[in-house]
């Protein structure tokens, strides 16, 4: 097996007298699609700004291809890394393909042609004209995407990439994942939807207050029985009549607004 | 505007789509610019109470270089050479620091409302100058009254980025803030100074807190001008990173930034751009303010063009204004100050609500 290109041991984020993230070991190799999935105020987000150098932790460390993550240059680490936040608001209106160039900044030169590649990747190609605050929400999350993908990394942190997306995008924006792993690429993607999670990821981190509950296989992590307690909500995990593959939907059955 | 053309097919038009870029735009507008500016200074040389034709201020300039030209007459070529063009000179290099100032000051605040004046630089350095005044500082020339201006607003910057300073970062909010509260605090000093002062140094304070480059001498240029060119050229070199300074602190922190270490050197340059603009022509408003955002009308906000494009516009903007300034109401002269404030306020508003109507608000 590979070493990992991330590794993160006993990572614990405090602010005050408040944990959001408690003693997290995490390994992503390359080639792997690992999906972060958690009830809101997991921890997820921190864990991806913990795993992106944003926020300092209080203890544990983070290495990225070996080395602790503080011992590279912001412009080296560039250059392993890229990074989508959930905020992806910009402050002046630059046009879409200007924005998606910017991503291009940690590499040696322009590449025009690699930026129309990630729009139509990204099914945004059509947008390249416009100006970022003139796209709604998915068509901003999807130009977010472009500009990481341009970045060339060996490895992505997505923090609720396809949160607005409609249902072909979705579907898009995680099969293109899919194959970019293929590649040799390493995604940790934050999701929300457990059936997208089961079906595309390699594996899934199943995070809740601030600690990994399980990490593994979506086949061996979904459970009804852990879904339903990590989520406070009855979850159904069932096989897809079809397909025969893991299908995850909320139990609307029977309801159970609090959980032991 | 060129466009290149890209290989893959966008499935959701199913047709070819090319990328546009902005190369054309950038020389365009630099260069109408330049040449604008150029035209602005030969033709501000020329007029006032004693006209020279455009013809012979050009003649005089090739003259001077050992080229042929039609010079004017003996007065014509004093009135330009001791007046005229040193006061063009000094209103260009005031002008093109306070557009600079502006454009870096609003990019790294990643707000179109902020200015240099905004952080207290302006009236930190009125304070600086108003002390000299007072204190009898002025004998010891203009120079000696330039100088503390200078002191003053880089004082000032120092103290607020200190203040604004936690735990290693820099809150945009705590910044403004502390800048709104040290402009009040300078606005009182300047207040009670022009309160205790007598009429000598009541006229001497007024005019420089109104600003004015009538004061303009070839030794006045030769300090501000190479503090200007070192002052722009830095900015250049911090272009890409205030374009992914745009897309917020933590995305352009992922893009390679050193988002402190960038900050740190920016605001040392709009400190040093516009305290010594102010040093030599006093408080000079609205310049860093409205001259980026009319750049960025015409050019959007990429700064490779916003930031040269401002430096050019800012010195074409006060080289027309002190033009108009001392012709307008000849023989007197409008303070400098008083003329851009008269102009760019409204101005500024009427912005401000077009700003507010456009699509995907600030424009």
């Amino acid at each position: 097996m590979t070493a990992p290109l991330l590794r993160a041991r006993d990572l614990t984020v405090e602010v005050g007298a408040t944990r959001l993230l408690g003693d997290v070991d995490l390994d992503v190799r390359a080639g792997e699609l690992v999906a972060v999935v958690g009830p809101n105020g997991a921890g997820k987000s921190t864990l991806i700004h913990a795993l992106a150098g944003d926020v300092v932790p209080t203890r544990g460390h983070v290495e990225v291809a070996g080395r602790e993550l503080r011992s590279w240059s912001h412009a080296d680490l560039a250059r392993l890394r890229a990074v989508v936040g959930q905020d992806t608001a910009i402050a002046a209106p630059f046009r879409v393909a200007d924005v998606v160039r910017m991503g291009q900044a940690p590499l040696a030169g322009g590449d025009d042609e690699a930026v129309a590649q990630a729009l139509a990747d990204t099914q945004a190609l059509h947008l390249a004209g416009r100006t970022y605050p003139s796209l709604s929400g998915g068509e901003r999350a999807r130009v977010a995407l472009a500009r990481a993908l341009v970045q060339r990394t060996p490895l992505l942190l997505l923090d609720e990439p396809t949160a607005a997306l409609d249902l072909r995008h979705d579907e898009a924006v995680l099969g293109l994942l899919k194959r970019r792993t293929r590649d040799g690429q390493a995604v940790v993607v934050v999701l929300h939807d457990l059936d997208a999670a089961a079906s595309w990821a390699d594996r899934v981190v199943v995070v809740t207050d601030g600690s990994v509950a399980f990490d593994g296989a979506p086949a061996e992590a979904f459970t009804e029985e852990r879904l339903t307690a990590v989520y406070g909500h009855g979850v159904a995990v069932l096989e897809h009549p079809r397909s025969g593959r893991l299908l995850v939907v909320p139990d609307r059955g029977t309801p159970l607004g609090c959980i032991e | 505007m060129t466009a290149v053309t890209a290989a893959p097919i966008d499935r959701t038009s199913a047709r070819p789509v090319s990328v546009p870029t902005d190369g054309a735009r950038h020389v365009v507008v630099l260069t109408v610019l330049g040449a604008c500016l150029l035209l602005a200074m030969l033709v501000a040389a020329g007029i006032g109470a004693y006209p020279v034709p455009v013809g012979e201020v050009v003649g005089s300039l090739l003259d001077r270089i050992g080229l042929a030209g039609v010079v004017p007459d003996q007065t014509g070529q004093a009135v330009l050479w001791q007046i005229r063009f040193p006061r063009v000179a000094l209103a260009a290099v005031v002008g093109a620091s306070l557009g600079c100032g502006g454009a870096v000051m609003q990019g790294m605040f990643r707000n179109p409302l902020a200015e240099p004046g905004l952080i207290g630089v302006s009236s930190g350095a009125a304070v600086g100058a108003v002390a000299a005044i007072l204190f009898g500082l002025s004998q010891f020339g203009s120079g000696a009254v330039a100088l503390a201006a200078f002191a003053g607003g880089l004082a000032v910057t120092a103290v607020v980025y200190a203040i604004s300073r936690t735990g290693g970062r820099t809150d945009v909010v705590t910044l403004v803030l502390a800048g709104i509260a040290v402009n009040a605090v300078a606005g009182a000093a300047i207040g009670l100074a022009m309160f205790v002062s007598d009429d000598a140094e009541l006229r001497s304070i007024t005019f420089w807190n109104l600003g004015s480059v009538g004061t303009a001498t070839w030794s006045s240029v030769a300090v501000v001008a190479p503090v200007a060119m070192v002052g722009v050229a830095w900015s250049l070199r911090h272009v890409r990173a205030l374009d992914l300074l745009a897309l917020g602190e933590r995305p352009a922190a992922h893009l390679g930034v050193d988002v402190a270490r960038l900050r740190r050197h920016l605001v040392v340059l709009v400190a040093v751009l516009a305290s010594s603009a102010v040093a030599v022509a006093g408080v000079v408003t609205f310049v860093g303010l409205i001259v980026p955002h009319l750049v960025r009308l015409v050019a959007g906000p990429g700064h490779r063009t916003l930031v040269p494009g401002s430096a050019l516009g800012g010195a074409l903007l006060l080289v027309v204004g002190d033009a108009v300034a001392r012709t307008v109401a000849a023989p007197a002269e409008i303070p400098l100050g008083v003329l851009t404030g008269l102009i760019g306020g409204p101005f500024f508003l009427w912005l401000l609500l077009r700003a507010r109507r456009g699509v995907g608000g600030w424009a």
